[in-house]
């Protein structure tokens, strides 16, 4: 303090008033001991604290390796979970749309026609240019529906408008026209040896093969 | 405790001394002090207990501290100042073993005074602590506590004269290790020697020569009037000098060999080579009277003045009143730290 002498008449006795006093005297040797103790004591519990982190740590820092290797190969797994379902999302879709597309054709083809091949082509990318870069790949899902059918070739061209009819009302149907449009159609007269269940096929009798195309809509 | 580091804490000295009462009050923040105020009040030699409470309040209130605690002071040839080495012992055991010591002394027995101690330092040898005890007579506590208590007076600590005065001292000189002290305080009708250093212990003596002294003197060889002596010795001139060191010689001469003698004696028992630094404080109405003393111990240098008023700063927007040197406050100025 700013005082170097402190007596005190009034207060007589009051003879530790400082820090350094309170060790001085016969008490002063146990509260330095003690002092020194809780010093201790909080030192150890300051060190011990990273040492019991790092010792509850040290175990499953052990493992980490094995764990790695663990998700790496779940992760793999994954992946090919994935794959899978994605690529039966696919197929199913594909199905789906199949269905539906057998469906319409089903309801909307004349009894005189006669189905001979319905298939799904992939339309082939164009060959690029010499020193031209090559085209981006096409989107997926953008192919060709081919449709193959014959009928009874007959006077008055009756055929004609069933067919006509069929590629309208085809057009029509919201489960293919939603996915397809018509790219182009093709009728031509064909021979008897044709290898098909014709109705009503007579010796000598005259057939038209139509052939219809239509390109998925891209999405 | 840190909040304690950062209050600004405030704290009153009040001497009643038997010329006059003074009263100063310091504010310190952190380890800075200043004068917050401070009052001196003349007695007459014969001033009794009602007219000395008077003084008390008027010196407080020029202090601007009327009911605040004060810390104040018994001195005289009566108080005994020891210090001496004891044994590590615990605080109740210390002021046992001084009473034991008391007794076998023959010095005054515990039931007729009071008796206080503090542990300075531990000594060299490890074993034994340096205590400085201090005892008063009973009667003279009583007496000062009655009159405080009279004048309505908060008492906080009541300190040793001679303590405080080195207390203020070793402030205002900032004593190094390596040197001791020797301040004279001159009261009205005596006057206190101290002499400290960290080597060796607290010694204070009473020496029978006083401001009464020197203004006898003067009057008599300047054949002024007693109720002007004090005005025409503080107004001294050049010219009144040599006269008035001849007719001072003899009390200048008594007050010398007093300190010559005790700093011997201190030097030859206690420490032998710290060098010593001589201040004054008290009753220096006489400007030339450092001079005159310095001359007579064959100094190079007149005594340090000891004046808490030019040495600290002073808050107090107060007017130098005729008659307040800074000196007179040594004492106060002591007695307030003690309470800081």
């Amino acid at each position: 303090m700013t005082a170097r002498f402190s007596v005190d008449l009034l207060h007589p006795g009051r003879v530790a008033k400082t820090w350094q006093d309170w060790f001085v005297g016969t008490q002063g040797r146990r509260r330095l001991l003690l002092t020194a103790v809780g010093f201790g004591v909080v030192l150890v519990i300051v060190a011990a604290f990273p040492l019991v982190i790092s010792w509850r740590l040290s175990g499953p820092e052990s493992d980490l390796p094995r764990l790695r290797q663990d998700l790496a190969r779940r992760d793999g797994d994954v992946r090919v979970l994935k794959a899978d379902l994605q690529a039966l999302a696919v197929e199913a879709k594909r199905q789906v749309r199949w269905a539906e597309v057998m469906t319409a054709l089903s309801q909307q083809i004349p009894p005189t026609l006669k189905l001979l091949r319905v298939e799904a082509l992939r339309s082939a990318a164009p060959p690029a240019a010499p020193g031209q870069p090559a085209p981006a790949a096409q989107p997926a899902g953008e192919g060709e529906l081919r449709i193959e059918a014959v009928t009874a070739l007959k006077p008055g061209s009756p055929n004609m408008l069933e067919i006509a009819q069929f590629m309208a009302g085809l057009m029509k149907d919201s489960a293919v026209n939603k996915r397809f449009q018509l790219k182009n159609w093709e009728i031509k007269p064909t021979s008897a040896t044709v290898n098909v269940a014709a109705p009503a096929q007579g010796p000598g009798e005259k057939f038209l093969q139509i052939t219809i195309v239509l390109s998925e809509i891209g999405r | 405790m840190l909040g304690k580091l950062f209050r600004r804490r405030r704290s009153v000295g009040l001497d009643v001394g038997s010329g006059s009462v003074k009263a100063l009050t310091l504010e310190a923040r952190g380890a800075e002090v200043a004068v917050a105020g401070y009052g001196s009040v003349a007695l007459e030699a014969d001033a009794q207990a009602p007219q000395v409470s008077q003084a008390i309040h008027a010196a407080l209130a020029q202090a601007g501290a009327d009911s605040e605690p004060v810390v104040a002071s018994v001195g005289g040839p009566e108080v005994v100042i020891r210090q001496v080495s004891l044994p590590p012992l615990a605080p109740s055991k210390v002021i046992a073993a001084l009473e034991m010591q008391y007794r076998e002394l023959g010095l005054l027995p515990p039931e007729e005074s009071i008796l206080d101690a503090q542990v300075l330092r531990r000594s060299k040898d490890g074993v034994s602590n340096e205590i400085l005890s201090v005892s008063a007579p009973k009667q003279l506590f009583e007496e000062r506590t009655t009159l405080l208590r009279q004048a309505a007076v908060n008492l906080q600590i009541l300190d040793i004269e001679p303590l405080a005065i080195l207390n203020g001292a070793l402030h205002l000189t900032g004593l190094e290790p390596g040197e001791l002290l020797v301040v004279v305080n001159i009261g009205r009708q005596s006057s206190v020697l101290c002499v400290y250093s960290e080597q060796g212990p607290v010694v204070a003596r009473y020496l029978e020569v006083g401001a009464e002294a020197f203004t006898e003197q003067l009057r008599v060889a300047f054949q002024v009037s007693p109720y002007s002596t004090e005005t025409f010795a503080r107004t001294l001139g050049a010219a009144e000098g040599p006269k008035a060191e001849a007719a001072c010689r003899e009390v200048v001469e008594r007050m010398a060999e007093d300190i010559r003698l005790s700093l011997t004696f201190y030097r030859t028992e206690y420490d032998r080579e710290s060098l010593p630094r001589y201040a004054l404080g008290g009753w220096v109405e006489i400007p030339l009277i450092g001079r005159w003393l310095s001359d007579r111990l064959g100094l190079n240098a007149p005594f340090e003045s000891m004046d808490p008023l030019k040495a600290v700063e002073v808050k107090a927007a107060q007017e130098a009143e005729e008659g307040k040197v800074g000196t007179q406050f040594l004492q106060s100025f002591g007695l307030a730290l003690r309470g800081l």
